[in-house]
């Protein structure tokens, strides 16, 4: 899996971070999405899943 | 007549396409279900998202729309869209949804996913001028009405209100907010989280009017010309905005058999009390594994989270789920995000933070919910204490340094 965040969408709702701590943190300088780990271990994909569901501006994608 | 799908089984029906409904469908999908999906909704209008219609669809220069799934997704995904078409009822014993005409669908499941309509004030009238917000027609007429306004005023100080009167200045509009509870948002958030959302509000030169209702509408040749309070001040407006809250829309089902009280009654799984009926989002009535309370929410990530359980639980019956994520919601309101999770519980207390005030919800030893404003990532990692009942102190804690220590 493979995490994609479009920044030029991203609106700081941290959202994703809520989801899933493990892969995403908000700089809260920029108001924009960190992702911590850009091909997170199976583990965590529905985690992943979730947080790209639950972003409010469709900021997020994921390449499985 | 009765359609059925090709494959000669009745797959899934879901009533409402709003968030929950479509994110059934297109989670079923994700989850390897193959049987027919039909997705029915009552709009002329392709499936789209609601929170921009108080807030881009009013303040942004263009359209704001943010769509959910569009024709040509859903054909590629296998769902049926069906819009501009109202169900007008559900025969659990024979398995099939009424349409308008004579039509009807069978089902295998049928998933409730109707949502809610605004809640009228019918004292109020309907003069020219004088708006609700539910739907992307309703953004779109007020946003033009915003274009033309001299004063706008709004009636109850609730999310939607507050968020119109955020647009309202945003757009360099006057606005009056008149609210009948002591403070704006205390009906939900009570009196701490009240005192924030009104410093929030009179910073940014709303005229906050709280303690105070609405005696009548002033009209002129069908035209709104303003608002008589209960206190006799008159606060001219040649746009009036009515935030009263929703009601769930339910009466389709009168005829059901389901157990309909403050919406559809669901069990921890979803389901709506017949056979292969499930229920998600504002329409419905759930009990949430966290909070252990059974109260029906009007939230966006409460509908999407709903929805989640019922794709799986339809497509996964023998390892099913119920929903145990910690509620939330959020609001946008002047350039800053109002964030809440968990619940309010019995009390309440301000925690001074080096990045503003957090409101802290639940008793001292037990931690029920928690509302930042402009801290997201406060929010964020606040809510796993949330989810673990943890106490006021460790949220000051975690609060308090140079920011969320983590996990």
């Amino acid at each position: 899996m493979k995490v994609m965040a479009d920044l030029d969408l991203c609106q700081g709702y941290a959202n994703c971070v809520i989801e899933a701590p493990e892969v995403f943190d908000i700089d809260e300088v920029g108001n924009k999405v960190i992702v911590l780990v850009p091909a997170p271990g199976s583990e965590l994909h529905e985690d992943v899943r979730r947080a790209v569901a639950s972003c409010p501006v469709k900021a997020l994608s994921i390449e499985e | 007549m009765t359609s059925a799908g090709a494959d000669g089984t009745d797959g899934t029906v879901i009533v409402g396409c709003g968030l929950a409904g479509v994110t059934v469908a297109k989670r079923l999908r994700d989850e390897g279900y193959r049987d027919r999906i039909v997705l029915i909704g009552a709009e002329d209008e392709a499936p789209y998202d609601r929170p921009p219609l108080s807030k881009e669809m009013l303040t942004g220069s263009g359209d704001g729309r943010v769509s959910l799934l569009d024709p040509a997704q859903a054909a590629q995904a296998g769902i049926e869209l069906m819009t501009a078409r109202t169900a007008t009822g559900l025969e659990p014993a024979a398995r099939r949804v009424r349409l308008d005409g004579a039509e009807t669908v069978g089902y295998d499941h049928c998933v409730i996913a109707t949502g809610a309509r605004a809640r009228t004030i019918p004292a109020l009238g309907a003069p020219s001028g004088l708006f609700y917000l539910r739907t992307i027609e309703d953004s779109r007429a007020l946003r033009a009405a915003l274009l033309e306004a001299g004063r706008v005023a709004v009636v109850g100080a609730g999310f939607i209100g507050l968020e119109v009167a955020s647009a309202a200045v945003y757009r360099g509009i006057p606005v009056t907010v008149v609210e009948r509870e002591a403070m704006p948002l205390s009906r939900v958030l009570g009196a701490d989280a009240g005192y924030l959302a009104r410093d929030l509000h009179v910073s940014h030169g709303v005229d906050l009017r709280c303690g105070v209702g609405v005696a009548d509408v002033l009209t002129d040749a069908g035209r709104v010309r303003g608002l008589e309070l209960t206190d006799g001040i008159r606060v001219p407006a040649d746009v009036v905005v009515v935030g009263a809250g929703a009601v769930p829309n339910v009466e389709w089902l009168s005829t059901s058999g389901l157990r309909v009280d403050d919406g559809v009654v669901c069990d921890g799984y979803g389901r709506a009390g017949a056979d292969g009926v499930w229920a998600a989002g504002d329409v419905s009535r759930w009990p949430n594994a966290v909070t252990g309370l059974h109260v029906r929410l009007e939230q966006w990530q409460a509908a999407l989270d709903q929805a989640m359980v019922v794709a799986h639980n339809i497509a996964h019956p023998d390892g099913p789920r119920v929903w145990d994520s910690v509620p939330y919601f959020w609001s946008d309101q002047f350039g800053v995000k109002l964030q809440f999770c968990g619940h309010p519980g019995s009390g309440s207390r301000v925690v001074p933070t080096p990045r503003g005030p957090v409101v802290a919800f639940g008793s001292e030893d037990a931690l029920s919910g928690v509302l930042a404003i402009g801290q997201p990532r406060a929010l964020a990692h606040a809510r796993r204490l949330v989810a673990g009942r943890r106490t006021w102190s460790e949220l000051a804690d975690l609060l308090g340094g140079t920011g969320p220590a983590g996990r």
